[in-house]
């Protein structure tokens, strides 16, 4: 398979020229196996998903199911429904919002903090990163024992500041800042680790320009280093919406969306109908609504992110 | 054999970056501080797998205490006896061996998909890669069901594959993988392709050996998803024989939820591996590997 | 057998399939009416055969005498294999089960409790057991408590008995000499032991999606103070005067510093490490409590204290389900197990080794028993209760309706006003139960 046609000009679509490897129908081969297994395990079974958002559907014996249309979307507006899904979007927001901005705030504090590479700073990066690649079955285990009314560390530190002790995982009005703590700290390594490379990539003249003007470290932070890292933030604020919609083991480890559902968010709460409440149907409607959500969320970001090319 | 000769591009080698670290002037009291800080956030990081060690070695007296002690007796026996209650060794190997299929199979897929939808041109590209894409939103818990009925389908339930095959290839994989391969510069194909390769010779020869950092990073991804992968497995098989580690800890925490001696000791041996692993590699991590690579500038 | 076991498979699958293709389409329900009561069919002692148990019997001294059982069975009956498949807990026991049956293959039998049977008779994939009963001997032999328990509302045995329980009170009895008798009793003697180490109990209030200890509490206190937290038809009534006094009596507790809540049985770790005096919870966690205890003191065991009228109590623990299968030989095997389980030689040997309570009456005069009964004096009142105590109503909605009183506990105890957090449970019950319909 030697002939080519060796002409130096870039390798523009012409469909009259012979073997070219890269117009090869090989592609589809290449691209093959893992169009498969998505086909298999992802876009077969959203659609079969969608389809069992339709029916009343009998889990334990599908033959048994009963088609009842938009039935189970109509649900999605019960306000008297416990929870509702109303209250299951604020949940949501609630987490996502606060994984959004406060992991992107602390990681980049943190990634601004660690931003040279001394061993000190190596090392520190390193164990903040560590939490990042703990399983989170094992670590939300931890959790839940530092978070015991009773005996727990994290009452211990609120004795420290001379605070009453708190029942963390078990009251309403702390259960999801608690969860939000654990997972703050499992995931604020790796965003971190993301704005290091980010901030090793932006010109340093800039920033030497504007301190020989006399910025402050805050006025040259906002004016010339967060601008060259707008690209960074949008990855992170996406990728971190995304992973905190889809969040689920340390929910099911940690508080199981209680107490009284104040911790299930839309994520927890499509396999709580599913697969405790044997609400299978409105769960698979929950599970069509979150999944728009997150194509929405990602257009947006493709939208920004072109837009913001452009402007640079 | 043409195409060694290539030269290598300036993207993305793991290793310092050329950061404006070095130009600083300013040294002193603020770089004390800083410092001082930094080993503040790190120590609150590493303590709460500080305290799983040190309730660990408690004994079970001390860990009913409030305040919790922090210089109370010793206690070694708890690691014999959590053990012993479970076949860990066997969760372990069996994890070792999903993970290490799912790097093997992720890497694979992710490198020809990768390169494919970089590089070559063919009808439907842009619809299937965003068809790949849109496989990123989809949460895996509204799979589990109709999964589950696939996986009984294909005769698959209860086996090591249902834990291996719907991992094998990754959208964050084929992903990385079209970033890096769409940074390459054009000509060091045109360059192979005048030499007479065709496709597979400069996926494997050219291709291939420029694209070990981002392997790295999607090898060390798919295993520690793999790793921590605890849901599907849970579902997926009933034999304790062909479990992973996590699930086996999570039902040694649902039988012996009492037990905090004896479930910090297995939280600690179950994931030391983790934390070994990543402290051999973990240079490939603290320079910023992810955002160098990550696709952001793209 | 095996070409049957193939073509199920294969049936599943083009079923699966069809189901893909045609999730738009209405599906025929033409799985027919399984509620029919069929005569047990005869096990074929020639041919080999394996059963799968899927039970929750997986730690402490439950698991080795689960063993035991099978051990025992194996020896009678060497055609017929047993599969232990343990869960970790309950939870997991339904969530594993409904997902291989969901998938078309059930395990043969399993522990189920009285509103999972419903769910599962609903949807017809269990085994009718009205003429299993009518032909085995050991029906009549049932405590009358226990028989009812085995029937779902429309009147039908569709469980046989295994594990029952009733709640005790468990105490340190170097804090508390002598064990109260009646809940006002225990009020103060609880608010006089606790102080800034000890809480006198703690509980498990569960949750929406699980309800746990502290949930049965209420219902047995419910039951003591009034009319419990169910009426007869299941439909649940929470805001009543039983519900409102239990919950009442919680909240009171926790003002005098007597109550704490918590996860993962708080009351045997309480209890155990000396920070707590009590814990009220099921027959069953006897011999955990025993371990925990240790050395540490003597650990004294007393029927639940009184109400104003009466004593309340909580019939809890599993029946076990036969599931439908096409392999006769499969259901004959898998039936033979369940009566081996509720034999009374076995439950017996059950009881003395885990603390549950016997189902067969004959089981109290086997020398296993009589033993343990000689050294645990309790057990004879608690057995008695059996007869006297309350299970919840084996409607599908039973669970899912607990859950919302969980919620109302934990946040009336965390300083909500009892009145509206039952109220507001009522009321999401009422809506669940529509559901249901």
């Amino acid at each position: 398979m030697t002939t080519v046609t060796a002409q130096g000009r870039p390798p523009t679509p012409s469909p009259r020229r012979r073997r070219r490897p890269l117009q090869s129908r090989w592609a589809y081969l290449l691209i093959g196996p893992a169009m498969v297994v998505f086909a298999v395990f992802n876009i077969g079974p959203t659609v079969f998903a969608f389809g069992i958002s339709l029916f009343d559907w009998n889990y334990l014996n599908a033959a048994r199911s009963k088609f009842v249309g938009l039935k189970n979307y109509v649900q999605l507006t019960d306000l008297e429904r416990d929870p509702s899904f109303l209250q299951t979007m604020g949940v949501s927001f609630y987490f996502v919002g606060a994984m959004v901005i406060g992991g992107t705030v602390l990681s980049l504090a943190l990634a601004m903090l660690m931003r040279r590479a001394t061993k000190v700073m190596l090392a520190a990066r390193a164990s903040v990163f560590l939490a990042h690649v703990t399983p989170v079955v094992a670590t939300s285990l931890v959790w839940i024992w530092i978070y015991n009314p009773r005996f727990g560390l994290a009452n211990a530190v609120l004795h420290l500041f001379g605070l009453e002790s708190i029942d963390w995982l078990g009251n309403r009005s702390t259960a999801m800042l608690s969860v939000i703590l654990y997972t703050l700290w499992h995931e604020v390594g790796f965003t971190m680790i993301v704005f290091v490379g980010g901030l090793a990539t932006i010109s340093s003249e800039l920033s030497e320009a504007a301190r020989v003007d006399g910025a402050s470290p805050f006025r040259e932070f906002w004016y010339v280093t967060l601008p060259q890292l707008t690209g960074y933030v949008v990855f992170v604020v996406v990728i971190g919406s995304i992973a905190s919609l889809h969040a689920f083991t340390q929910f099911f480890m940690l508080t199981g969306g209680g107490p009284d559902f104040a911790t299930a968010t839309l994520g927890y709460q499509l396999y709580q109908q599913a697969f405790v409440f044997r609400k299978t149907g409105y769960g698979a409607a929950l599970a069509v609504v979150l999944f728009a959500i997150c194509v929405v969320l990602s257009l947006t970001q493709l939208r920004l992110s072109r837009h913001l090319n452009r402007t640079d | 054999m043409t195409t060694r000769t290539v030269p290598t591009t300036a993207a993305v080698a793991p290793g310092p970056p050329p950061g404006p670290a070095r130009v600083r002037r300013r040294g002193g009291v603020g770089t004390v501080v800083r410092h001082v800080l930094a080993v503040v956030v790190a120590v609150a990081f590493l303590a709460p797998l500080l305290w799983t060690v040190r309730v660990s070695l408690s004994t079970p007296a001390d860990v009913y205490q409030f305040p919790p002690r922090l210089f109370g007796d010793w206690d070694f026996s708890h690691y014999p006896r959590a053990w012993q209650a479970r076949p860990w060794l066997r969760y372990f190997g069996n994890t070792v061996f999903i993970a290490g299929c799912v790097v093997a199979l992720t890497i694979t897929t992710s490198l020809m998909a990768g390169f494919a939808f970089a590089l070559m041109k063919f009808r439907g590209r842009g619809i299937l890669f965003g068809l790949c894409m849109a496989v990123m939103m989809v949460p895996q818990t509204v799979l589990l069901i109709p999964n589950f009925v696939i996986a009984q389908t294909l005769n698959l339930y209860d086996t090591y594959l249902i834990q291996i095959l719907p991992w094998a290839a990754s959208v964050f994989g084929i992903f990385l993988m079209r970033q890096f391969f769409v940074t390459l510069p054009r000509e060091l194909f045109e360059a192979a392709e005048l030499d007479g390769a065709g496709t597979w010779r400069m996926l494997f020869l050219v291709a291939a050996p420029l694209a070990r950092p981002p392997m790295v990073l999607v090898a060390l991804n798919s295993f520690m998803g793999s790793w921590n992968s605890f849901v599907w497995p849970y579902l997926m098989t009933r034999r304790d024989e062909i479990r992973p580690i996590e699930v086996g800890l999570q039902t040694f925490y649902g039988a012996e939820g009492t037990d905090w001696n004896g479930l910090t000791a297995a939280i600690t041996f179950t994931t030391i591996p983790v934390i070994v692993i990543f402290l051999f590699l973990q240079r490939y991590f603290v320079h910023g590997a992810y955002g160098v690579e990550g696709g952001v500038r793209g | 057998m095996t070409s049957s076991f193939t073509r199920r498979r294969m049936l599943t699958g083009v079923g699966a399939l069809g189901t893909l293709a045609a999730t738009g389409s209405l599906l025929s329900a033409c799985a027919g009416d399984d509620t029919g009561a069929t005569p047990p069919p005869s096990v074929d002692p020639d041919t080999p055969v394996t059963i799968t148990f899927m039970h929750s019997m997986a730690s402490g001294a439950l698991k080795p005498a689960l063993e035991a059982i099978v051990a025992a069975f194996t020896d009678e009956n060497p055609h017929i294999k047993v599969e232990l498949a343990e869960q970790p807990n309950y939870g997991q026991l339904r969530a594993q089960i409904e997902a291989q049956t969901a998938a078309g293959s059930p395990p043969t039998i399993a522990q189920v409790y009285g509103d999972w049977a419903a769910t599962y008779a609903d949807s017809g994939v269990l085994v009718n057991l009205d003429q299993y009963a009518a032909e085995s001997d050991q029906w009549d032999k049932f405590f009358t408590g226990v028989q009812d328990d085995l029937k779902l509302t429309d009147g039908s045995i569709w469980m046989w008995p295994f594990n029952k329980s009733v709640m005790v009170q468990y105490y340190n009895t170097e804090m508390v000499p002598q064990a109260p008798t009646s809940w006002e009793e225990f009020a103060t003697v609880a608010a006089d032991v606790s102080d800034d180490k000890v809480v006198a109990l703690s509980i498990d209030p569960g949750d929406a999606s699980s309800p746990a200890g502290g949930t049965q509490l209420v219902e047995a206190l419910a039951e003591a103070f009034g009319d419990g937290v169910f009426a007869a038809d299941g439909s649940p009534t929470f805001d009543g005067e039983g519900t409102t006094q239990a919950l009442q009596f919680l909240v009171d507790l926790k003002a005098k510093g007597a109550l704490a809540l918590g996860k993962d049985y708080p009351g045997q770790q309480a209890l155990g490490s000396q920070t707590g005096a009590f814990d009220v919870s099921s027959v069953a966690s006897y011999q955990y409590n025993l371990e925990a205890v240790g050395d540490a003191f003597e650990m004294g065991v007393a029927p639940m204290p009184t109400g104003p009228t009466k004593v309340g109590n909580i019939m809890a623990g599993t029946n076990v389900a036969l599931f439908d299968n096409e392999d006769q030989n499969v259901v004959a095997a898998g039936w033979a197990f369940m009566q081996f389980l509720a034999s009374a030689p076995q439950q017996a040997a059950w009881s003395a080794a885990t603390g549950y309570l016997p189902v067969h009456s004959d089981a109290l005069n086997e020398p296993a028993f009589t033993e343990y009964v000689a050294d645990n004096a309790w057990v004879t009142e608690a057995t008695e209760q059996l007869n006297e105590s309350q299970a919840l109503p084996p409607v599908p909605w039973a669970q899912e309706c607990s859950g919302k009183l969980a919620s109302a506990i934990s946040e009336a105890v965390n300083g909500g006003d009892v009145a509206a957090a039952l109220a507001k449970a009522q009321q999401a019950a009422v809506k669940v139960q529509q559901e249901h319909g």
